[in-house]
């Protein structure tokens, strides 16, 4: 009895390992999918009459929410696509400074939509590092990233960008 | 010639006849039939000796087919004193058909169909483990073209698709560092429900001049 319980609870605990390494196996192989990442630069300021670019129309929503609401009027200064590859940076030149993107990882699973790990840094006209950050976002949504412009005018420089696998 | 009938003649040459019948016969016949019946003899003597010759020749060539026979019955009476294999026969007393063989062939590989069945059983329970605990489905309208650029593609035309909608997470900020300024961060709600990180940059010199 006892020799053939032992074997038995082996095979038992061996399938079930395969299992769970299967099941983790499969997030894993997401890391090394390439991403189609869409970036646009937005310039906003504050005029007597306002307007928003046709293009932005799709964001108009969301340009009267706060932060956004400080300014009335949206400018579209440019519109850029890169692939990023994982782990390999993707630099792009924009009218107030540059930006770096780098997708560090992919994961997915268990229900939930694709999601992406991107590194974002942020220079100015100067070349100066202004902002270095990660953050994690689902495959396709709309993350924004902006600052407030050197002047007396008080203008706003924002980053919009979206990454698809 | 006598009145003897040839028939007579050989009953006596082959001494089928009683000795009354022989001497009467002998007596009709006269010397011709007694010729006659010296001749039939003589022919039946010869008749015989051939036969006799041709039986000893035969009984040379029915030797070795006599023998082939035996020896054919020989084997087949060792094949049936001999059973068949032991693996396809049941062993005594238990019953035979296809069955009997398929149960004792169960038997021998009874631990194999429990790990499998256990193994099974381990993986059902992972699946209802791991599982969401509910599959949210919902309208997605697909997003209108992205602003302008190469990779909007265009206005979307056609009909809005339901389709089922995966779960969403929310954007996490997992490090932030600024630079000659301060950060906030902000979420605003998206057109379908979700949140939209925004990072925000408030230089020094801007903050001085607030």
């Amino acid at each position: 009895m006892t020799r053939s319980t032992t074997p038995l609870a082996r095979r038992t605990i061996l399938a079930a390992a395969a299992v769970l390494a299967l099941a983790g196996g499969a997030s894993v192989a997401h890391a090394q999918a390439a991403a189609s990442c869409t970036v646009l630069e937005i310039e906003a300021s504050s005029a007597a009459s306002p307007s928003i670019d046709p293009e932005l129309r799709p964001f108009e929503k969301k340009l009267k929410k706060p932060p956004f609401s400080s300014w009335n009027t949206f400018k579209r200064l440019g519109s850029h696509a890169l692939t990023l590859q994982p782990m390999k940076a993707g630099e792009l030149t924009l009218v107030h400074g540059k930006a770096s993107l780098i997708l560090r990882d992919v994961t997915a699973g268990n229900g939930k939509k694709q999601r992406v790990s991107l590194g974002i840094q942020l220079d100015d006209d100067e070349g100066k590092r202004v902002l270095d950050t990660k953050v994690g976002v689902d495959a396709g949504d709309w993350l924004v990233v902006g600052r407030s412009l050197k002047g007396e005018d008080s203008r706003g420089q924002i980053v919009a960008l979206s990454c698809k696998l | 010639m006598s009145n003897v009938s040839d028939s007579d003649l050989m009953m006596l040459a082959d001494g089928e006849l009683d000795a009354t019948e022989a001497s009467a016969i002998e007596r009709r016949a006269g010397r011709a039939g007694a010729r006659k019946v010296e001749g039939i003899q003589e022919v039946g003597g010869l008749v015989r000796g051939h036969l006799e010759l041709s039986t000893d020749e035969a009984e040379d060539r029915l030797a070795g087919l006599w023998s082939l026979v035996e020896r054919r019955i020989e084997a087949d009476a060792r094949a049936e004193a001999t059973p068949a294999p032991a693996a396809a026969a049941p062993a005594a007393g238990e019953p035979a058909g296809m069955w009997a063989r398929f149960t004792r062939w169960l038997d021998g590989h009874r631990g194999h169909f429990l790990t499998g069945a256990l193994s099974a059983g381990a993986v059902a329970l992972l699946a209802l483990v791991l599982r969401d605990p509910e599959v949210v489905v919902k309208t997605v309208q697909v997003p209108g073209p992205t602003p302008s650029g190469p990779v909007a593609g265009g206005p979307v035309t056609g009909p809005i698709v339901a389709t089922p909608a995966l779960q969403r997470t929310a954007p996490e900020i997992e490090s932030l560092e600024v630079s000659g300024g301060t950060g906030s961060v902000f979420t605003i709600q998206d057109d379908d429900g979700g949140d939209i990180a925004v990072i925000w940059v408030t230089p020094d010199d801007v903050l001085e001049g607030i």
